[in-house]
């Protein structure tokens, strides 16, 4: 009796179990799909929302953005939020199984054309008089980079299948030294300034190395291979070498593969000299970013190819417990080993190759797709970089007069000297430069501004209504409210911005914001690097476009993955000193073993398709 | 005539089996009740989906679904040449089954000679403290392991004469403190070091693990049969091998033939995780290689030609092992 | 049991002993080296110093880990598919191992299902495939989607048949003379038998539950439903792919590199996820304990 009992109960639970499974199922069926609201339609998407850090964002639908949307556009986003480290591999299999998002962000080009070239996305546009209609503000981003934008990041078939984002930064890496060590052997060595030439550097190190024989004179910038671009950069290459391959050199000769070249092998030559002499670290291709803080902190590390702002984040670092550490500066100074030849720097693109995408399923119904695409144009209107910005005017941040602005700015440094925090030396000093300072155009808004102007149906439209009246031609300035950044600040404001942050990819940082973040530093790079275009023979290397077929792109990819693994594994023995790249039994046997995997093959590719795209852009 | 006869016998036979089987289903419904609810999940949730290997002899396009793609180039194996045409590939085979087998020949052993050891000890304590802390690592993930090994590994080259060894790995710290080598070495970019690095961490974070199927079969043996062999003499030693060893010789054997067929497929996380460019001559294997290749770019009719090419190689693989596994010992796995 | 004082014995006591302790110590390092970092300030891990306790001891990693609000969270949800996920599994496969480890006289289409079963283990039909189903099957986003997939391992059911092969054949004729069916012999015989197999099974799909991400980062919408894995693999692997990321050229990503969680917190959430663990092995220990089994058959 008892085991019949136990037989029953066994039954019962599987019974349980399954239909437990059977109802759970039904709560998401209606994602995506369009339905009714207080009499209006409201146009639903699958957003497939890219995030940084997925741990750190609440999921809501209840707030102002999400409301702002229905009410403004009928558009009603369900998120699924994919974080970076697994983007690739979800997002492949939804697409794999035909189970696109309306939305995707995050994706890539080469993502996105080969889901074009299946048929999976909405062409955005037809051609770029096309996108100029579709998306007015959009457009405007660019500026006289537009046409170059378009066709960089157009499909073979000439369509955009995607919306590149816009690059704020326009120059980000250079050297970073630490001035209190290297300062005083320049003045020794009798150099002005940071060398500029590769036999200079040598110079410099070798005494550095010599003085301090305890420290790392070049360190990774705890990105791995990357840590080395400033030294492609010394003889010639573009930075992206190590994931493009090829380029074109300053008189216009295609280079199909850079690092198997005598320039490259010049490189690697000098590579070796700096790891003979022990100046260059040992663990320069495997350190990650953690452990490239942990030498900073340690004071250990002397010279570094780095972004540009991190020299104050360095300076902070090594300055910690009351200790005081080195002091890190950044110099504008690249080096080269031809000064005939020029110095190449790195001048960021004017977009970066990802962005959203629309899927198929957008056309099912009519005016899904076109919502969509208001949407981005909004974002893109000097009203959505406010509003994807700051959030909601009079609550995250207040828009003031230029006047009032400075007032402002003054008020802060005399609160300043009440605590006690500055004198009123420096304070007079800080004044006088807010006194002076001339506030840029784009970080202007008027009371025009402040409304989306896009395609006539959605013209006028104002996603947060000004808290104070704007008058006719006036000027504004955004300014974050007080606790603004700060994490317990539950205003609606913040809440925004918070969601907005998930989308940071696609959105623009308004460009004051931009400013006070790092552009300051960025900025002034690049205009360093611009004068010595001018003077000192300057010049930057751009992207080659490409565009491949399927089956040029299938067999690239193999060539490419086994090109790579060989060309790292040697790189890493003529820097480790494993393999010397003078002896020309050694560099024989690298380009050997690189032809025995491809390497001929894959210079035929690059340069027919390097030739056919030239000739399909110039017509 | 002969031929027809031996079909006729043939289909006699089949059918015999299957009129034999649905006898005995009439004797032990029971048993046959029991099997069902697995079976239901092994058709829903293996065969239902297995028409998804049509992929690998297609070009798969998902607008098309799997069976209205077209059929890859070459008659269907075009991505089956892609790989094997792939240079290097041998080199990765070689390295796979490198890492494989060093895998078997390590931990193996080593987690019988735990569960034995443990198996030994006679304080309750003590055997329950050895196996909690033992089966610990298991639970830290790979890549904290990995994180762990470059900072115990890592060497900025530090000379011996220096004195100061404070920026070295801690193994290069001891090593160099001792006087064993002259200057701080960095293992990891070592290429005859990644197979000891990668396998001793192997074991290190899978002995505690693989034992407890083992302790867990030593806890059914009978403890009469110890007593009658103290009886007639036997030595401790004696009795692990004779009694111990070969209660659990199914088990081991089981075990053994199933990790045989694995040997192709080793995942790419640690590897992934350990390797440094200039070790690629020997840790480039294939999940690595790959991985590298981009499962992350969506090539999911390639990757399951790769994954179907090793299932196959696995399978006669298993094939062997259990066939030579069933003569010796009379176990088998089906 | 006799007790055995001879020389031998007792080298081999000490042989045992000695590499014993050496393996705890061996393995009960990196566990500790992590519980240090957790409790340590960042700067005294940044600059190397932990070498065996915590240094500059706080427990703002903790308050990290615990302030996020995923993480609770997670671990509650974890701890529920893992347990609902380690009943059922056992049902399941208890059911399928034990007809295919009796005589093949005596089980229906034992050989053509064992070796259906065994096949599985080579042939898996991908990521596409097997979304499809769970997709098709209504699972998506909920629980059953990480659970029903892998309900049996083949591994397991093998271990768990040569368990019940195990077990002398004599107990059940003796039963089948006393008249019991196969029914009580199962329920009344067998199960009580093979407590030892049970927990060991229980506690490898225990630990492949708790273990596992995969599914629940293809299947799983909600970041509210998400298993503690997820997200510790998350905050793992984010400097990571930063560094990748970089070398493609993508500085987007420099934005989040000043916010990457610091080593301590990783430490912290990856202790974290080892603590159930650490509190269940006792409980299945029991089990394993020698002469469980003649015990109850005497009994």
């Amino acid at each position: 009796m008892n085991v019949k009992k136990r037989i029953t109960g066994l039954m019962a639970l599987a019974l349980a179990a399954s239909s437990v499974a059977g109802l759970a199922g039904c709560g998401n069926i209606n994602t995506g799909v369009s339905y009714e609201e207080n009499g209006k339609k409201i146009y639903a998407y699958k957003f497939n929302m890219y995030t940084q850090d997925d741990t750190k964002y609440p999921e809501t639908h209840d707030n102002a953005f999400d409301e702002t949307l229905k009410e403004k556009f009928n558009m009603y986003l369900d998120y699924d939020r994919i974080p970076r480290t697994d983007w690739e591999t979800k997002t492949n299999t939804y697409f794999a199984t035909g189970d696109a998002p309306d939305i995707t962000t995050g994706g890539k080009e080469p993502n996105y054309k080969g889901w074009a070239e299946d048929g999976q996305l909405m062409p955005v546009a037809d051609s770029l008089e096309d996108l100029k209609e579709k998306l007015p503000n959009y457009v405007k981003l660019f500026g006289e980079n537009l046409e170059d934008v378009y066709n960089l990041s157009a499909s073979a078939d000439g369509k955009l299948y995607y919306l590149p984002s816009l690059r704020q930064e326009k120059a980000q890496m250079c050297w970073l030294y630490r001035q209190d060590i290297v300062d005083p052997i320049l003045e020794e060595l009798g150099m002005k300034e940071f060398p500029k030439t590769t036999d200079e550097f040598l110079l410099l190190c070798k005494t550095i190395k010599e003085k301090y024989p305890d420290k790392i004179v070049i360190s990774s910038n705890g990105q791995k291979k990357s840590s080395l671009t400033g030294f492609f950069q010394a003889f010639g290459m573009p930075e992206l070498i190590l994931s493009e391959y090829s380029y074109v050199e300053r008189d216009g000769s295609f280079v199909p593969y850079a690092l198997t070249t005598d320039n490259a092998r010049k490189m690697y030559s000098f590579l070796k000299e700096l790891h003979d002499m022990g100046a260059i670290d040992n663990e320069i291709l495997s350190l990650e970013k953690d452990k490239f803080y942990s030498r900073c902190a340690t004071d250990n590390a002397v010279i570094t190819y780095n972004y540009v702002y991190n020299a104050d984040t360095f300076t902070s670092k090594t300055n910690v417990n009351g200790k005081t550490g080195g002091k890190w500066t950044y110099t504008s100074n690249m080096l080269t080993n031809d000064p005939a030849r020029g110095t190449v720097f790195k001048k960021d693109p004017a977009y970066s190759n990802w962005g959203p995408a629309f899927a198929t399923s957008c056309d099912s119904e009519p005016g899904k797709f076109d919502r969509a695409l208001d949407l981005y144009d909004f974002f893109a209107s000097k009203a959505g970089q406010l509003y994807s910005t700051y959030g909601i005017e009079g609550e995250s941040y207040n828009l003031m007069t230029i006047d009032e602005y400075k007032d402002t700015e003054k008020a802060k440094i005399d609160k300043k000297v009440a605590d006690g925090k500055t004198t009123e030396e420096k304070a007079a000093a800080e004044k006088q430069k807010i006194d002076d300072f001339v506030v840029p155009e784009d970080w202007k808004v008027t009371k025009d501004d402040f409304t989306y102007h896009g395609r006539s149906e959605f013209d006028g439209i104002v996603f947060s209504e000004p808290s104070r009246e704007l008058e006719d031609g006036v000027e504004y300035v955004p300014v974050v409210a007080d606790g603004w950044y700060h994490q317990n600040d539950n205003s609606k404001g913040t809440k925004i911005n918070e969601k907005l942050g998930m989308f940071s990819q696609v959105f623009i940082k308004y460009p004051k914001l931009f400013y006070e973040n790092r552009g300051k530093q960025i900025e002034g790079l690049y205009k360093e690097f611009m004068e010595k275009v001018e003077n000192d023979n300057y010049y930057y290397i751009e992207s080659v476009p490409m565009r491949y077929t399927q089956d040029e792109q299938d067999s690239m990819t193999d060539l490419e993955t086994s090109l790579a693994t060989k060309r790292d594994e040697y790189m890493a023995r003529f820097l480790l000193g494993n393999m010397d790249p003078e002896n020309d039994a050694d560099w024989n046997k690298y380009i050997s073993d690189m032809k025995r995997v491809g390497l001929e093959k894959f210079e035929n590719l690059q340069t027919t398709v390097y030739n056919r795209t030239k000739a399909d852009l110039e017509k | 005539m002969k031929t027809v006869e031996a079909t006729n016998a043939a289909t006699q036979k089949k059918q015999g089996w299957f009129a034999g089987e649905m006898r005995k289903l009439k004797k032990n419904k029971f048993l046959f009740f029991l099997m069902i609810p697995g079976l239901v999940y092994y058709i829903i949730f293996h065969y239902v989906p297995i028409y998804g290997l049509l992929i690998a002899f297609k070009d798969y396009k998902p607008t098309l679904g799997v069976f209205g793609s077209p059929w890859a180039s070459n008659f269907g194996l075009g991505h089956f040449i892609r790989f094997i045409q792939t240079p290097d590939m041998l080199n990765y085979v070689w390295n796979t089954i490198a890492l494989s087998v060093l895998h078997i020949v390590w931990l193996f052993p080593l987690a019988i000679l735990l569960a034995l050891f443990i198996n030994e000890l006679n304080s309750l304590f003590f055997k329950k403290l050895v196996q909690t802390i033992s089966y610990l690592p298991h639970f830290v993930s790979v890549a904290a392991i990995a994180g762990m090994l470059t900072l115990f590994l890592s060497s900025q080259g530090t000379l011996a004469s220096a004195g100061d060894f404070a920026n070295e790995g801690l193994l290069n710290q001891f090593l160099l403190k001792l006087g064993i080598i002259d200057q701080g070495i960095s293992f990891l970019d070592e290429v005859n070091c990644f197979r000891t690095i990668y396998i001793a961490s192997d074991v290190w974070q899978g002995i505690g693990w693989s034992a407890i199927v083992y302790i867990a079969a030593l806890s059914g043996v009978d403890q009469e049969l110890y007593e009658a062999a103290t009886i007639d003499g036997a030595s401790r030693v004696q009795k692990m091998w004779h009694i111990s060893v070969q209660l659990i010789k199914p088990t081991i054997v089981i075990l053994l033939v199933m990790q045989i067929g694995k040997i192709m497929s080793l995942g790419s996380d640690k590897a992934l995780l350990l390797q440094r460019e200039v070790t690629y001559q020997k840790s480039q294997i294939l999940s690595t290689y790959v991985y590298n290749l981009g499962i992350g770019k969506g090539e999911f009719d390639y990757s399951t030609a790769v994954g179907l090419f090793n299932s196959i190689i696995n399978l006669l693989l298993v094939i062997g092992a259990n066939f030579v596994s069933k003569k010796l010992t009379e176990t088998s796995l089906w | 049991m006799v007790k055995d004082t001879s020389l031998s014995s007792k080298i081999l006591d000490i042989v045992i002993y000695v590499s014993l302790i050496a393996l705890m110590i061996v393995t009960l390092y990196p566990v500790i080296y992590i519980f240090s970092v957790s409790l340590s300030s960042s700067e005294a891990y940044e600059s190397g110093q932990i070498v065996l306790l915590p240094k500059g001891v706080n427990l703002g990693a903790y308050a990290v880990v615990f302030k996020a609000g995923t993480v609770p969270r997670a671990f509650l949800n974890s701890v529920l598919y893992t347990v609902v996920y380690t009943v059922l599994a056992l049902l399941f496969s208890t059911s399928m191992a034990y007809p295919l480890s009796r005589s093949k006289d005596r089980v229906p289409f034992k050989g053509f299902f064992g070796k259906l079963v065994v096949l599985t283990m080579f042939f898996s039909a991908g990521i596409v495939p097997n979304y499809l189903v769970v997709k098709y099957l209504g699972l998506m986003n909920t629980m059953w989607a990480l659970i029903l997939p892998v309900m049996v391992t083949t591994y397991n059911l093998v271990v768990m048949r040569s368990f019940f092969e195990g077990i002398p054949i004599d107990l059940e004729e003796a039963a089948f003379i006393d008249g019991a069916n196969e029914i009580v012999i199962f329920f009344k015989i067998m199960l009580p038998l093979a407590k030892a197999a049970l927990a060991t099974v229980g506690l490898f799909y225990a630990v492949y539950m708790w273990n596992s991400w995969f599914t629940a980062m293809l299947y799983i919408k909600d970041s509210s439903k998400y298993p503690l894995q997820l997200i510790i693999r998350q905050i793992i692997m984010q400097n990571q792919m930063a560094a990748e990321l970089a070398a493609m050229g993508d500085t987007s990503m420099q934005d989040a590199l000043g916010s990457t969680n610091t080593e301590t917190v990783k430490y912290a959430t990856l202790f974290v996820s080892i603590v159930p663990m650490l509190i269940v092995y006792p409980f299945i220990q029991k089990y394993f304990v020698k002469g469980v089994m003649v015990g109850s058959v005497k009994g």
